[in-house]
């Protein structure tokens, strides 16, 4: 194990190494600061530039557009109650009213960036340890465990990423559908080709990812912040670094968080919104003076915050030991890791292991970048949040074109880009959810080869999947994922019937 | 919302219909024992798709007839952002033809203009600062700094 570090280490720690990383971190905070710009965006944007990168650093950057993003965020929910993505939601709360209420703007970023930097750092030292046993593990799985799990992961995110269970199922029957496409390996038949050389290969991941993520989501953009000017950052901070006290005072909250973050991270389906409010309520429930929080509590900012960050490394645990992406960002980061030659899952571990500890290093530094880019450069960062729309939108579409082209290099993939961004527009305002279908799209190979070969291994017969018991029970969770919404709300909705006409 | 589900779930159902009819074609060639050929997997899927689509359409309609008011429109056509968001479909459109023919610097110093017209900026010297800058900026972060391709047209 310890050479294995070690080869990851030097992996890591080479001057275009750690160049990609502060790349990847700067990157991801300068998308985290723009409100309307999620990380899911900059991550999809950013996808073709790191696979024209040389060897890992692709790998290296992508981790760290992961990291700064989530909490790049944080910036603007503290210094105009706008969070720059959905994660720092709950950061508003207590850090806008320290920042304006308090007059404390510096106090509560300093707050956020420590808090941010060592839920980071938790959460990679949980993923240092927890891969290796959870590997180990999986190396018992057959093909039947593979698709079972491949099914729990698609059919837990389709369960809670959309409003209506329907909708998400329907997204990834959709996704699945589309991974058919292109020639089936098993047998060399052409599916769904319509005689174009151009499908014969599968449809590529990159313009479905970018017309979905980033494409469709500047034309929501456009749409609903059509003629708004957005709010400047005008305070000037008074410091940058946090003081002793504060430290020490929330130092068990960090702790909690961190932990909570890092639990939720590694569930499939979950996200960084989920883990910050977990966290601030938890926070909030074990803090001896409640009634401070809304209104600029420090522990208030940090909780959110060690918490949202500390998903990076939970949400790598299942990715890097089973190859299930909890969620849209590690999906796109999955998707970025085959495309670059490392599959993720079991053998990862026992075949590349320093591939792994390269990205849990990888990972480990991003964190550490990311707490000194936001100490040291925050005043920058609070003023890239004023670049006005009409500067933005444009810069990002051209990403999005020239992104597409440089993968393969072909007009093609730019008018599926196109077609998918415009489709994602609309799909995303009937209340459709995109990641179960980017998950669909990315698994579904995953998913049919193990059918297949499952059915193959045991001569055509289907209770396999049912007669071991690890593929069993990830199937029955898999089901109950998507039939535990449907059951609640109905008895949810007879009590309260009950309930009526006893009241009458 | 129960409009465009309903739009929607007959769409899906169609395709799942035809996804069906095209699978039925497909050449199952060897294959080894117990393996279902190349059709079954895409037809599971489209049976699946047809189904949950068919729940959601069922589902829209019984909220439809519970409902006492008609809802408002999810997107309204005739707000200044939707328009803007459609003038852009065509913009795009435009912009991947134009890269195809005339390359990179051409189409997006075109593009870029026609996008912040529509978005409503008219200051000349804004439009041209960004557009330049834009197309300076990915120029050379993609062609010269990462020695990226990028489209060269086939007029030039």
């Amino acid at each position: 194990m310890l050479s294995a570090i070690t080869a990851g280490l030097a992996l890591v720690i080479t001057p275009m190494g750690l160049l990609s990383i502060l790349g990847g971190v700067l990157c991801g905070i300068f998308v985290g600061v723009m409100p309307g710009l999620s990380s899911v965006m900059g991550m999809s944007i950013m996808l073709p530039v790191a696979l024209s990168m040389k060897g890992n650093l692709g790998v290296l950057m992508m981790l760290g557009i992961f990291c700064g993003s989530i909490y790049g965020g944080s910036i603007t929910a503290i210094m105009i109650n706008t969070p720059g993505t959905a994660n720092s939601a709950a950061t508003c709360l207590d850090g806008y009213p320290m920042a304006h209420k308090y007059h404390q703007p510096g106090r509560a970023i300093s707050i956020s960036t420590t808090a941010s930097t060592f839920g980071g750092l938790f959460s990679a030292l949980m993923l240092l340890w927890t891969s290796p046993i959870l590997a180990s593990f999986a190396l018992k799985f057959s093909a039947q465990e593979s698709f079972a799990l491949a099914l729990f992961g698609i059919s837990v995110v389709a369960s809670v990423s959309s409003g209506n269970v329907l909708k998400g199922v329907i997204g990834a029957f959709v996704g699945l559908l589309l991974a058919t496409i292109g020639v089936d390996i098993t047998t060399g038949a052409y599916r769904f080709t319509f005689g174009t050389v151009y499908l014969t290969g599968g449809i590529s991941n990159i313009p479905v990812l970018i017309g979905l993520f980033a494409f469709s989501q500047g034309l929501i953009n456009i749409q609903e912040n059509f003629g708004v000017e957005r709010a400047r950052v005008s305070q000037k901070l008074e410091r940058v670094l946090p003081t002793r006290e504060d430290v020490r005072t929330i130092f068990p909250t960090l702790i909690r968080s961190s932990l909570i973050g890092t639990v939720i991270g590694a569930i499939p389906g979950t996200g960084g919104d989920i883990a910050a409010w977990v966290g601030y309520n938890e926070a909030k429930r074990w803090s001896k003076h409640p009634e401070k929080f809304g209104d600029g509590a420090p522990d208030g900012i940090a909780a959110p915050e060690a918490a949202n960050n500390a998903i990076s490394g939970g949400a790598l645990i299942p990715l890097l030991s089973l190859s299930i992406p909890g969620d849209a960002c590690t999906a796109i980061m999955l998707g970025a890791l085959m495309m670059l030659g490392i599959t993720p899952g079991p053998l990862l571990m026992s075949e590349s292991p320093d591939k792994v500890y390269m990205i849990v290093l990888g990972l480990f530094f991003a964190n550490v970048f990311m707490g000194l880019c936001g100490f040291s450069g925050i005043k920058l960062f609070a003023k890239i949040s004023s670049v006005p729309n009409i500067i933005l939108t444009p810069l990002i579409f051209v990403f999005c074109f020239v992104g597409t082209y440089a993968v393969n290099h072909t007009v093609q993939d730019i008018y599926l880009m196109i077609v998918c961004g415009i489709l994602g527009f609309f799909i995303i305002k009937a209340g459709f959810s995109i990641p179960p279908i980017i998950l669909g799209l990315i698994l579904g190979g995953i998913l049919e080869k193990n059918f297949r070969r499952s059915l193959v291994l045991s001569a055509g017969d289907w209770t396999t999947f049912f007669t071991r018991p690890i593929s069993c029970t990830f199937i029955v969770i898999a089901f109950l994922s998507l039939f535990a919404p449907l059951i609640l709300s109905t008895f949810k909705k007879r009590r309260a019937d009950q309930a009526g006409r006893g009241a009458e | 919302m129960r409009k465009y589900n309903a739009i929607i779930s007959i769409i899906l159902i169609v395709f799942g219909a035809v996804g069906i009819f095209l699978s039925l074609n497909f050449e199952a060639r060897g294959g080894n024992v117990g393996d279902p050929g190349a059709a079954f997997w895409p037809i599971l899927l489209c049976c699946g798709l047809i189904f949950t689509s068919g729940l959601l359409l069922v589902q829209t309609m019984l909220q439809g007839r519970k409902a006492a008011e008609p809802e408002e429109p999810l997107i309204d056509y005739r707000s200044a952002g939707v328009r803007c968001v459609f003038i852009i479909f065509g913009i795009m459109i435009a912009y991947a033809i134009l890269l195809y023919y005339f390359g990179f610097i051409p189409a997006t110093l075109a593009f870029v203009v026609a996008t912040m017209l529509a978005m409503g900026e008219r200051r000349p010297v804004w439009i041209g600062l960004t557009t330049v800058g834009i197309t300076g900026f990915i120029y050379v972060l993609f062609a010269l700094i990462m020695n990226v391709v990028l489209p060269k047209g086939i007029f030039l």
